[in-house]
Order: C-alpha cells, then sequence, then structure tokens
C-alpha cells in the first residue's frame, strides 16, 4: 500500500468534537480515488492532514497516516518540507489563485523548481517548459513569459497540473481541480489528469462534488458526510448498487441527460 | 399555443479593443422566448451569454438590434420609463453571497426592489419579507437574520425570494446553481419548477450543463463565438447536430447507473 489512513480523526481548536473522524483509506500504487461530499462533509480536511497543512488550530487528533512505508504524524518541519512538493503534490480548485498576479509564471516555475531541487536557472527553465508541454499547453515559451490573468482558467489548471507533477510525485492530490471549470475544459483536464495516471502510475486522491468525474474517473470512491465516512467501495459498486441512504439521495440528485425530467 | 414574451432580435453588440479595432460579442443574435417557459442559454465562458443577458437587462446598449418586450424595444427605452422596466425582468446570481449587502437584514434585502419603486410602507416590510421566505421555503424567522448567517443553498432561496418580490414576468438566472453541491442544486430546481406552475412565471437559465438543462428546460439555445448554433427542444438534447453541441454533450459524465 502507498498509502494507508486508519481511524482518522481532525480536531480545531478547543472543540471537543472532531470536525471529522474515523476515517480509514488504502490506496495502492497507481489506484484512484475520489471523495465525494457536499460542503462541509470535511472532504478537504481530509487532503490537508495527508499534506500537513490543516489551517490554523487543526490538528489530528487521532490515528494514523502512513504513507510509502513513513509515518507521516511524526514528521518534522524538514520532512514535511521534503515531502510536499516532491512526494505528495496538490492541484487547487483555482491554480490561478495560488500563483502570484504580479510575477510571470516563468519566475514562479523556476523558484518552485529550485526550491525543490539543485537545478540552476538554466536547467530549471529547460525543465518548467517541458513540463508545459508535457500538459499540452500550447506555446510553452511564450506561457513563461505570461502573467497568470492572461490565460484562461483552463491553462491556468494546466500550469498547476504541470508544477504538481515536476517531481514526479508518487501521489496527487486534487482539491476540486475541475470545478471552477466550463465542462468542456473540465472534460480536458480530467482526460489529462487520467492520461498521466496511466504513464506515470502516478496515484490520486479526487475531492469533488461532481460524483460523475468521481465515477469515471476512480477505482474507488468516498462518500463522506458531516465529517464521517457514510459509505466507501469500489466506484462501481459505489454507484451502482449504494448501501448507504444518504449515497443514495447523492446520486439521484445528480441530473443526467435521459434522465428525470421535472417539465 | 405559442405566446411570446420577448423576442430578442438580430443583437450585435461590439466592443472597442484599445488598438481601434473591436470585439464582437453577439453577432446578430435573435431568440423568441415563450412565456411561461424556461429557456436555456448554453455556453462556455467568452461565448457571449453574459453580454447578451446586460443587453437583455438593459445594462448597456447593442451596437444594434432590438429586444421587444411588452410591446416596446426595451433597448430604446431612457429615464423614468427605463427604470420602470426594470419592474418586470429581475435577476438571481451565480455567487448568492457576493449579491447580498452583508450589513443587510434578510427582511430588508428581500423588500429591497419593493421599497426602490415605492411600492411598500416601512410597517410591512415585515410581513411582505415573511410571506416571500414561506414562498420559497424558508422559516419566516429568517427576516431578522444576516445573509452570512445561512448555508449557500439558504442564501440562493433569499436571493429568489427577492426576485420575487415585484412579481416580474421573467426571472433571467445567471449560473444560478453553479455554486451549489448537487442535492440543494436539485432543491433549488424543483422550488424554480414550482414557482413557474404556480406563478407563469418565465425563466432565462444561462448554465453550461447540458445535463442540468435536461432537467427542467422548455427551450435550449446554444451560443458559441457570438452566434446561436443550434436551438433545440430540452428534452430532445441527443438529436443534436452541432459539432459544438456535441462536444458539450459528451463533457457531461453520466453515471450509466
Amino acid at each position: 500500500m502507498l498509502l494507508s489512513i486508519k481511524n482518522l480523526a481532525v480536531t480545531y481548536g478547543n472543540n471537543p468534537n472532531p470536525t471529522i473522524a474515523g476515517v480509514n483509506l488504502d490506496l495502492a500504487e497507481g489506484e484512484i480515488v475520489s471523495i465525494v461530499g457536499e460542503s462541509g462533509s470535511g472532504k478537504t480536511t481530509v487532503i490537508r492532514a495527508l499534506l500537513g497543512v490543516l489551517p490554523n488550530t487543526g490538528r489530528v487528533s487521532e490515528g494514523s497516516i502512513t504513507f510509502d512505508g513513513k509515518d507521516l504524524l511524526a514528521f518534522s518541519t524538514k520532512d514535511w518540507l521534503d515531502l510536499r512538493g516532491n512526494h505528495i503534490a496538490m492541484i487547487f480548485q483555482d491554480s490561478g489563485n495560488m500563483m502570484n498576479p504580479i510575477q510571470t509564471i516563468g519566475k514562479q516555475f523556476v523558484e518552485f523548481i529550485q526550491l525543490h531541487s539543485t537545478m540552476s536557472k538554466q536547467e530549471a527553465e529547460a525543465k518548467a517548459i517541458e513540463m508545459l508541454a508535457l500538459t499540452n499547453l500550447p506555446h510553452p515559451e511564450a506561457i513563461m513569459k505570461s502573467y497568470p490573468f492572461e490565460l484562461s482558467g483552463g491553462m491556468r489548471q494546466r500550469v498547476g497540473i504541470a508544477m504538481a507533477i515536476t517531481f514526479s510525485p508518487k501521489l496527487l492530490l486534487g482539491d476540486e481541480p475541475t470545478s471552477a471549470l466550463d465542462v468542456t475544459t473540465q472534460a480536458q483536464i480530467v482526460e489529462e489528469l487520467l492520461r498521466i495516471n496511466r504513464e506515470k502510475k502516478t496515484s490520486m486522491i479526487i475531492v469533488t462534488h461532481n460524483i460523475g468525474v468521481a465515477a469515471h474517473m476512480s477505482d474507488k470512491i468516498v462518500v463522506m458526510k458531516q465529517g464521517a465516512v457514510v459509505e466507501y467501495g469500489p466506484a462501481e459498486e459505489v454507484i451502482r448498487n449504494p448501501q448507504a441512504d444518504y449515497t443514495k439521495q447523492l446520486l439521484d440528485a445528480v441530473p443526467e441527460i435521459g434522465g428525470k425530467r421535472y417539465v | 399555443m405559442s405566446d411570446i414574451i420577448m423576442q430578442i432580435q438580430d443583437i450585435v453588440k461590439e466592443f472597442p479593443l484599445g488598438d481601434g479595432s473591436t470585439l464582437r460579442a453577439c453577432n446578430g443574435i435573435s431568440i423568441d422566448v415563450e412565456r411561461g417557459e424556461t429557456l436555456a442559454i448554453v455556453g462556455e465562458s467568452g461565448c457571449g451569454k453574459s453580454t447578451l443577458v446586460k443587453t437583455i437587462m438593459n445594462m448597456h446598449e447593442p451596437t444594434s438590434g432590438s429586444v421587444i418586450f411588452r410591446g416596446k424595444d426595451i433597448t430604446k427605452l431612457k429615464g423614468e420609463e427605463k427604470r420602470q422596466n426594470y419592474r418586470h425582468i429581475q435577476m438571481v446570481f451565480q455567487d448568492p453571497t457576493a449579491a447580498f449587502n452583508p450589513k443587510m437584514k434578510v427582511r430588508d434585502i428581500i423588500c429591497e426592489p419593493l421599497r426602490n419603486f415605492g411600492l411598500i410602507n416601512k410597517a410591512d416590510v415585515d410581513a411582505k419579507a415573511r410571506e416571500l421566505l414561506q414562498m420559497v421555503d424558508l422559516p419566516e424567522d429568517f427576516a431578522g437574520r444576516y445573509p452570512n448567517n445561512m448555508s449557500g443553498g439558504q442564501r440562493q432561496r433569499v436571493a429568489i425570494a427577492r426576485a420575487l418580490a415585484l412579481e416580474p414576468e421573467i426571472i433571467v438566472c445567471d449560473e444560478a446553481t453553479s455554486a451549489l453541491d448537487v442535492s440543494v442544486q436539485d432543491t433549488i430546481i424543483e422550488l424554480l419548477v414550482r414557482l413557474q406552475k404556480e406563478k407563469g412565471i418565465t425563466y432565462l437559465f444561462i448554465c453550461h450543463d447540458l445535463a442540468l438543462v435536461h432537467l427542467f428546460c422548455h427551450k435550449v439555445v446554444v451560443m458559441y463565438k457570438g452566434e446561436v448554433v443550434e436551438r433545440l427542444n430540452g428534452d430532445a438534447l441527443a438529436e443534436a447536430q452541432h459539432p459544438y453541441t456535441k462536444q458539450l454533450l459528451s463533457a457531461v459524465y453520466n453515471l450509466d447507473r
């Protein structure tokens, strides 16, 4: 197992009740797991805990996280810095928001690469261009010179993916990676992620509220509600034969072409 | 029987670019909107749908073309006549958080349109707000709350209540459910459909998700690069011919249950 989460609970501040509790998850190499559920269900908290970036007063209050044979909860700050970006990387909902608006893509990409490696500036530039090309961005040299606001949402998301996969992480975390995009762009990004998964055997945990995307991408699906896992199993099983009432309710709410109509 | 409530005729809207050239955001759009139905305007960002909506809402003048509503070309209205026209077309926005003044209580938010048109006394505001809250299935005591004390779905219901206050003939929903979770989206759509049946409201629903459109729209207009490329019935999306519509259809991830 690449990743094993056992009985994870996360607590914020002095709140005696954990925000998420009893979360179990196993991920093998090359596997994709989706976490679905409505806002406030704790999906993002799970993957933030994995990266050691719980906000403010958040802390893991119970359970264990084992990644690649190592106990993440025993990590020092230096260990975390080495882990992030190199072995586990994250793609955000709007990668453009995560960039400095007054620096070019190239400057930020080179800084990111040099922070995580011993490459020279020239080597880092070449690497960045190579990664941009790899995510099917046209004219990578021109993109290096662009500012985030000059790119469309889909292009920015590809830049975010290019940065995330630069050091071939074993695990890629996506926090609603396609939710801010048009449906057609969403489809392209989903295919892009699946291609990376096929070619590089990168494991992924995708947090999404789009159950259609989850069903299309994943091997396994986790359904969360109010901080607890209500269903966890192979994607096909969860979609075709849901056990929890909440999963059924969620599935029934998904609009489908050829499905129910209100008029 | 077809009863056309609004005729959008050959709308062209150009924006000047810095270098002296112009950008044509809408290139001759004509749409007939039928009374009491839901018309979806579908297309990706940048296709000109928001420019078209702003024209219908009378927020800017088109370069050419007309919008016939209540017997008049509303793009030519001026002054008080233009202001009065706003009563009949109301709007629900994508992000209900950004659409409200966070320092106003829900009762004042809901009744602000009525106050603006001098249609309500201050003393009646609370009662009217409660009536409208009931209409959108929210507890009446929400009237005294602030919008940040409620969930996204509840806020969107408040936005719908505000849009209903003036009893408009047309409500324009600009991506009104895309910021919501699927289960919440489903309940909002149910509410919109119920209100339409009760009051005969016409909806213009701006959207890019064809699966959602299929759920409750009568007619669908597909826009691409400033033009209408296809017109379909809501229950016949599968008959789409245009390559762009087909692309939109294939971008929907069905569950194959």
